[in-house]
This record gives C-alpha cells, sequence and structure tokens, in this order.
C-alpha cells in the first residue's frame, strides 16, 4: 500500500495504521506455535474437524496477507492470530448455517433467520476467549458452567479444594470479560 | 479468601453465581458501601456466566493435536501462488502456468472496442471474461460467479475493467488496466455501506496492458465499492457495486 492507500484506510480505522514497512510472519513458525490453539477453537466452533483445518489454512493465509497491521504494542502475536481466526471461523460458521448455493445449484436455500448472525459472531467469539484463558481457568469455567458441575464434584475430580477453585473461577471470569471486551475493541477498530 | 481482596472474589463471585448465603449477603452490604463498582463488576461477571451456561459442550481434547501437516503445505502453496512474481511476469500469467493455451492479444481486445467493433459496455466485462475462462457469470454475491462491474471516473485514454468474483472467505477483484502510468503504485480499496475501508493490494502501472487479481478480506455482500487509489491520494478509478440481494 501507498501512503496515499494507507492514508485512505487511516480515515476510515485510524486505530489500523498500516506501517510502511513490511513485517515479516513466518507462516511456519506460527503453524508450529498455534497451530494447535487455532485448530482447537475452529473445531469447538464448527464440530468437524476437516472444515476446522480449512480455517486454520485460512487463518495463515490472512494472517499472511494482513502481515502488516500486527502490532506487538496492541497484543501477542497470538492474541492477533485468533482474532482473525475469529474472523474466519464466523465467516465459515455463517456460510454453513446458510448453506450457499454454489453457481449452477438449484433451488437457492431460504434466507438464514434474522439474528443467526449476530448469534453465530457471538458463540465464536465467546469460545476464542475460552481458548485463550490458561488450561487450569479453562478447565474449571468448562466444568462448572458449561458441564454443570458443582465445586464439590469437580474438587474430588481434581484434587484441588474448592476454596481455590472458586478463587480459579473469578480470576477466570475477569479474564474472560477482558478477552471478550479487548475482542470488541478490534471489531470497532 | 481471607485477605480483603481475596474477601471481595468471594462475595463478587457468590453475587454473580447467585449463591450468597446471609453472612455473606451482610459482608457484601458493607462492600457496597465502601466500594460501589462492585454492582458493576458482578453484573459483568454475571453476564459472562450467563453466556457460558448457554455453551453446548467444550473439547478439551482437540486443543491438544496439531493440525494436519497438510493445512501448511496448502496455506504456504496459496501464499506462494499470491507472491509478486519475477520481473516481466504478471501475476495471472504465474498463476497460469503459461499452460492455459493461447489467450487474446489484450492489445488486440482493446483495439477492437475502440474501434467500436464491439459493443460499449460490454467490452470490458469480455476482456474481463477471457481471463476467467470457464468461471460463469452470477447476480451480486453468487459465489464463485464473475460479476460484472461498471468503472467510472477514470481519465481520457485510459480503460479499466473489472469483475467481481464473491467467495466464502471474501471478495476478489479481476482486473484489466490499460493506460496505468508505468511505475506508480495503484492501491485497491474495498468500500463498506458503512464507509469502512479494507485494503486489498496494490499494483503497478505498466506499458502494456496488466491484468491481476485481487483478494480482499471483507464478504461482498458488505462490499459497497471498490476504488483505485493514486500514490498522490486521488480516486484514480471507482467501481459503485449493486447490494446483494437476500
Amino acid at each position: 500500500m501507498t501512503t496515499a492507500g494507507l492514508a485512505v484506510l487511516d480515515r476510515a480505522a485510524p486505530r489500523e495504521a498500516r506501517p510502511l514497512s513490511r513485517r515479516d510472519f513466518d507462516v511456519a513458525r506460527a503453524f508450529d506455535e498455534h497451530g494447535s490453539l487455532l485448530l482447537g477453537l475452529a473445531v469447538n466452533a464448527l464440530g468437524d474437524r476437516h472444515a476446522a483445518e480449512d480455517c486454520v489454512q485460512e487463518t495463515l493465509v490472512r494472517a499472511w496477507r494482513a502481515r502488516d497491521t500486527f502490532r506487538a504494542e496492541r497484543g501477542s502475536e497470538r492474541t492477533w492470530l485468533v482474532a482473525i481466526a475469529r474472523r474466519v471461523i464466523i465467516d465459515s460458521a455463517r456460510a454453513r448455517s446458510r448453506r450457499p448455493v454454489e453457481v449452477r445449484a438449484v433451488p437457492p436455500e431460504p434466507a438464514p433467520q434474522p439474528g443467526v448472525d449476530a448469534q453465530v459472531a457471538d458463540r465464536v467469539t465467546l469460545l476464542a476467549g475460552l481458548a485463550r484463558l490458561s488450561p487450569e481457568h479453562r478447565q474449571v469455567v468448562v466444568e462448572v458452567q458449561v458441564r454443570g458441575l458443582s465445586y464439590d464434584e469437580l474438587s474430588h475430580l481434581t484434587g484441588v479444594g474448592v476454596g481455590t477453585l472458586r478463587s480459579r473461577m473469578y480470576y477466570a471470569l475477569r479474564a474472560l470479560r477482558g478477552i471478550l471486551t479487548e475482542e470488541a475493541d478490534h471489531d470497532d477498530a | 479468601m481471607t485477605t480483603p481482596e481475596g474477601d471481595r472474589e468471594e462475595l463478587v463471585l457468590a453475587a454473580a453465581d447467585g449463591t450468597l448465603d446471609d453472612v455473606q449477603r451482610q459482608r457484601l452490604a458493607v462492600l457496597r458501601a465502601a466500594d460501589p463498582t462492585v454492582d458493576a463488576e458482578i453484573a459483568q461477571l454475571r453476564s459472562t456466566l450467563e453466556a457460558l451456561q448457554q455453551l453446548d459442550g467444550w473439547d478439551e481434547a482437540s486443543m491438544v493435536p496439531p493440525p494436519s501437516p497438510a493445512v501448511l503445505r496448502r496455506a504456504q502453496e496459496q501464499i506462494a501462488s499470491e507472491e509478486v512474481p519475477p520481473a516481466g511476469q504478471d501475476l495471472a500469467e504465474a498463476r497460469r502456468g503459461g499452460d492455459s493455451g493461447p489467450r487474446p492479444g489484450r492489445r488486440a481486445l482493446f483495439g477492437l472496442a475502440a474501434a467500436g467493433l464491439v459493443a460499449t459496455g460490454a467490452v470490458g466485462q469480455d476482456v474481463v471474461r477471457r481471463l476467467r475462462p470457464g468461471t460463469p457469470e452470477g447476480d451480486p454475491g453468487t459465489l464463485g460467479a464473475l460479476e460484472r462491474a461498471q468503472v467510472e471516473d477514470v481519465a481520457p485514454g485510459v480503460q479499466v475493467d473489472l469483475g467481481v468474483v464473491a467467495h466464502t472467505w471474501g471478495t476478489e477483484t479481476v482486473w484489466v488496466v490499460d493506460g496505468a502510468d508505468p511505475g506508480v503504485v495503484y492501491d485497491v480499496v474495498l468500500l463498506d455501506r458503512s464507509g469502512g475501508r479494507t485494503g486489498s493490494g496494490s499494483f503497478l502501472g505498466t506499458r502494456d496492458p496488466l491484468d491481476c487479481e485481487l483478494n480482499a478480506a471483507i464478504l461482498r455482500e458488505d462490499v459497497a465499492e471498490v476504488l483505485v487509489v493514486t500514490a498522490g491520494g486521488q480516486v484514480w478509478a471507482r467501481a459503485p457495486l449493486p447490494p446483494v440481494e437476500a
């Protein structure tokens, strides 16, 4: 992009100003370091490993295309990749919910219900937040809030005291809240 | 949870998940009087809890194994196909590998248009379509189909032809450009209906007509207009796109 092109982008989204120099983005290293996280997120969101691997591939390609937009001061490369993956997965989930009609295919599918897109986006955003929690924090959140275990049951299973588990829950929820706010800021930027 | 901070953790979480007992309720009243922000935090945690409880599950085992090595290989192949080709070879030729058979001389096509031998308005699309043999036409937003786009505001003597292809991953633009100043950088920017901009790469003007294909991470249904912007910041060409029908 030229300076003029950057200015056009900056006028609409000043917080995404692109640097003039290109940053190296090592796709293989990103795959090694973050591939499991991206795949886990996509599998949880889509429930389909094949589709999830397509999303990881697309995330790496989009990250490479957008490598100029990475800002270390705004967050880690992992955070940046998860934000890209979230958008890729939302696109994929929306496309699957719409069951898009490829050329030559008839008849067309009915349009999705109003609000479905927002529900898909909210769910994927929440799953992306869960994926970014530490394993210990994610465990207490998933087991108690998603699977419905009591703290006593989880304590029995893990050998961790109830007080410690509740403390982990508090900090996990705060961390998750912070991640979701950060994602909303990314969307607004 | 005996420290003041631990006390706060305990009370806020209990209030958020609805497990306060009478003693905790009294302690929370004291805390609330000393720190009015506690109610906002309780409300935030409660809404986060409610969202989590709507999830239908979580597969922790899927967080461990890496993706298949084929995922990396495909990503690298796709990236390689989008990297700038060697000098003297344009992007479309690089992608085709030069083995797609004879193509019409682009100069000849422009010449036909200039001579009025092809119907005005369809000329550009014919040129663009020849770059994508086998790609059918379709209504705006039809996945995988080539959409006609009308380019406006180009200078006299300049010919810019544009096709648009909707994909699940974004929007592809297919260009044939004649009359761009050699060596000058032109940026392609896609505008959404709220005025937001998505960059879609650049091309260098060439002495001969050039063709290229650019990708943007924005869905076709969200694109209102395609712009080509010069280094001086001027809009060099624009193509308003019709809305995608639901």
